[in-house]
């Protein structure tokens, strides 16, 4: 893309694009500290049912 | 079955239900998101006319509009989540409306943003105090007090029920950011496609903008859906925490 108005148009489908991408990013790491406090939430259940 | 017992919910309103249909339809739609926004991308990069006044900036027009339609729309799928909560306290209301809330604010951002970005060529100004802009920015603060609201909060129950009231408060800034170009004389142009004589728009320019928007749309339910399972497997791992503390693992 050239023409005078090109880096207007670029940052614009920059900041979208990097916005999509950073929401997306994060709810990726959101889901893995998720799993996480479920697995050790588990384990700890698990751990207290066997100790009773 | 007596009269006294509770019937069944539904199965797919039930959270266990609804997380495994959820984990099955997230991979179909984050394939048709990328097909959505690869189309997209061709028509609004390429496949589309320059305009006659405003040149190349017209492109912006392909992500500023459909992320504005999404920042709206995502307070008013809120909205319906809130009146969940608040009128059948149905447990994946407050799970709806807690996981949209990022999005939203993801998306009132790109639309400034990107508003600004095209503001700057056109209007000779990065940003004005216009009643529109001014409406969306307000809309971006409340998607953030709302994210930090749930956060304040520690007990689920009580924060969703506050954060339900201050949804169905912050609601009356929809119709205001909507009409505020008809209220008010404002920089920003006025719709040209959702109106009730039809959209000014040509052909060319709105078959891109609708193929953009289609694909926000979807990428709105795939990371929604996606949230709320993150959502669903947080209180899991809250209650079983609770189940412990309490004694009775």
């Amino acid at each position: 893309m050239t023409g005078p108005y090109a880096a207007f148009v670029i940052s614009a489908y920059g900041i979208a694009f990097g916005a999509i991408g950073g929401i997306i990013v994060w709810a990726i790491l959101d889901r893995r500290a998720a799993r996480a406090a479920q697995a050790r939430a588990e384990r700890a259940v698990a751990r207290a049912s066997e100790a009773q | 079955m007596s009269v006294t017992e509770r019937a069944p919910r539904p199965s797919i309103i039930n959270p266990g239900r609804f997380s495994g249909l959820a984990g099955r339809a997230i991979p179909w739609l984050s394939g048709l998101t990328a097909l959505a926004f690869l189309i997209g991308l061709y028509f609004s990069l390429y496949a589309s006319p320059e305009d006659y006044q405003q040149g190349a900036t017209v492109r912006i027009m392909y992500v500023h509009v459909p992320a504005a339609w999404m920042a709206l729309f995502t307070y008013v799928v809120m909205t319906s989540a809130a009146i969940g909560t608040l009128v059948f306290r149905h447990p994946l209301a407050d799970v709806a409306a807690k996981s949209a809330a990022p999005i939203g604010a993801a998306f009132t951002f790109v639309a400034l943003a990107t508003g600004s970005v095209w503001g700057k060529p056109m209007w000779g100004a990065w940003w004005v105090w216009d009643a529109r802009l001014t409406s969306m920015l307000i809309l971006l603060f409340m998607y953030l007090g709302l994210i930090a609201l749930w956060r304040a909060v520690d007990e689920p129950a009580r924060a969703a029920r506050v954060t339900a009231v201050t949804i169905l408060i912050g609601v009356i800034n929809i119709p205001i950011i909507k009409f505020s170009v008809d209220w008010w004389n404002t920089l920003h142009q006025p719709a040209s496609v959702f109106r009730f004589d039809g959209p000014t728009i040509h052909p060319s320019m709105l078959t891109p903008l609708l193929i953009m928007a289609v694909a926000h749309m979807l990428l709105f339910a795939t990371v929604h859906l996606y949230v709320m399972r993150t959502e669903l497997m947080r209180r899991r791992a809250r209650a079983l925490r609770l189940r412990l503390v309490g004694g009775t693992a």
